[in-house]
């Protein structure tokens, strides 16, 4: 969410859907592989809900839930 | 000491009375509930009033104790600013427990103007108080009536001055406060073309901001407000009085734009009333930490060189 609760803004990403064509490497976030848009959907609002996070959605497709 | 030495006369008596009845009047008129409902009622208020009381108190002893070569009596002052600055302390303290609970926070620098404001409002019912005892110290009047009627005169000359002086400036003053139009664009939320979050990827979100989300632009009048109006502080301030007096059901933001010099608000408000946002936008005090004088900046005023 946009609250600016100090000067500096920080967001955690908390996980990271992707399609199959998605090369993810690394990182200490939780990504998930979905095996169309449907269920990229479906389960970026699953883990959106369970932490009140927000989503972005990268130029390349992939699905990132983020919380300030 | 004799008994008769130690009672107060009837003169004095009235010239106490009124003294402090003229300052506990000024802190009950500058006591004001506005849009901001801030002191709260009815307990909020009371502790003001009581304080200010204490304050009219020790300013209308003053003069009798001058008056009777009792030169300790300057040390009441001593203890009344101490006490005041408890009030500002207490206040800050108070209200920074409370940040937690708010739709927003109301920031650091707004706490500091609150607290600053209601201790400068105790030493009005203090000066207010000397003045009205002075004033009829001064003048002693032959008639009990305009006695009190000569101090009272000066207690609210001293307090619409007093009043003047202090009375800060709001945001409407020196911006324009406009609606602006949201577009959403994949998860890119802009208003009025200038970008403010890409945070928006949900549909759920996307459908919410565009159906009930309110945005206003703040454009300063002046190039040199941006100075006031683009500080973090201020900023908070203004998106704190937004949500507190509309409500917020989901996303707020308060981002600037660099190119243009606006401010941009935007609230998914509980209440959708888009004039009332923009009252409380345009209400908003003017911070006394954040605001700074462009002419003293172009004139070489003390140097001389």
């Amino acid at each position: 969410m946009g609250r600016e609760s100090t000067q500096k803004e920080t967001y955690n990403i908390i996980a990271a859907v992707t399609l199959a064509h998605h090369k993810v490497s690394g990182g200490n976030s939780f990504v998930v592989e979905a095996q169309n848009e449907d269920e990229q959907k479906q389960i970026m609002l699953d883990i959106a809900k369970a932490v009140n996070g927000d989503v972005t959605k990268t130029s390349n497709g992939i699905l990132i839930i983020l919380k300030g | 000491m004799g008994g008769q030495e130690s009672i107060i006369s009837t003169d004095n008596i009235t010239l106490i009375l009124t003294a402090m009845a003229m300052g506990t009047l000024a802190r009950i008129l500058v006591l004001k509930e506005d849009y901001r409902q801030y002191p709260s009622y009815p307990n909020g208020y009371m502790i003001h009033i009581f304080i200010g009381f204490i304050a009219s108190t020790l300013g209308a002893v003053f003069v009798p104790a001058l008056m009777a070569s009792n030169w300790t009596a300057v040390t009441f002052l001593s203890l009344a600013i101490q006490q005041f600055r408890d009030v500002r302390k207490t206040e800050q303290e108070s209200l920074r427990k409370l940040e937690n609970t708010e739709f927003t926070p109301r920031g650091d620098a707004y706490i500091d103007g609150i607290a600053k404001t209601f201790e400068s409002r105790n030493y009005i019912a203090l000066v207010v108080s000397i003045s009205t005892a002075a004033a009829m110290q001064i003048y002693k009047a032959p008639m009990l009536i305009l006695d009190v009627g000569l101090g009272a005169i000066t207690g609210f000359i001293i307090l619409f001055l007093l009043k003047r002086f202090s009375k800060g400036k709001k945001v409407g003053d020196i911006a324009i406060i406009k609606e602006a139009q949201i577009e959403v664009t994949e998860s890119k939320l802009l208003v009025d073309g200038i970008f403010v979050s890409n945070l928006v990827g949900t549909d759920n979100a996307q459908k919410m901001l565009l159906k009930e989300a309110f945005a206003v632009t703040i454009e300063p009048n002046e190039d040199h407000y941006r100075i006031t109006l683009d500080n973090f502080g201020q900023r908070k301030a203004i998106l704190f009085e937004a949500t507190r007096t509309i409500g917020v059901k989901r996303y707020h933001y308060a981002r600037k734009d660099f190119e243009s010099g606006k401010t941009i608000i935007v609230i998914v408000p509980l209440i959708r009333d888009m004039n009332k946002l923009i009252q409380a936008v345009k209400k908003t005090p003017l911070l006394e930490s954040v605001k700074k004088s462009h002419a003293l900046m172009d004139a070489n005023v003390t140097s001389g060189e």
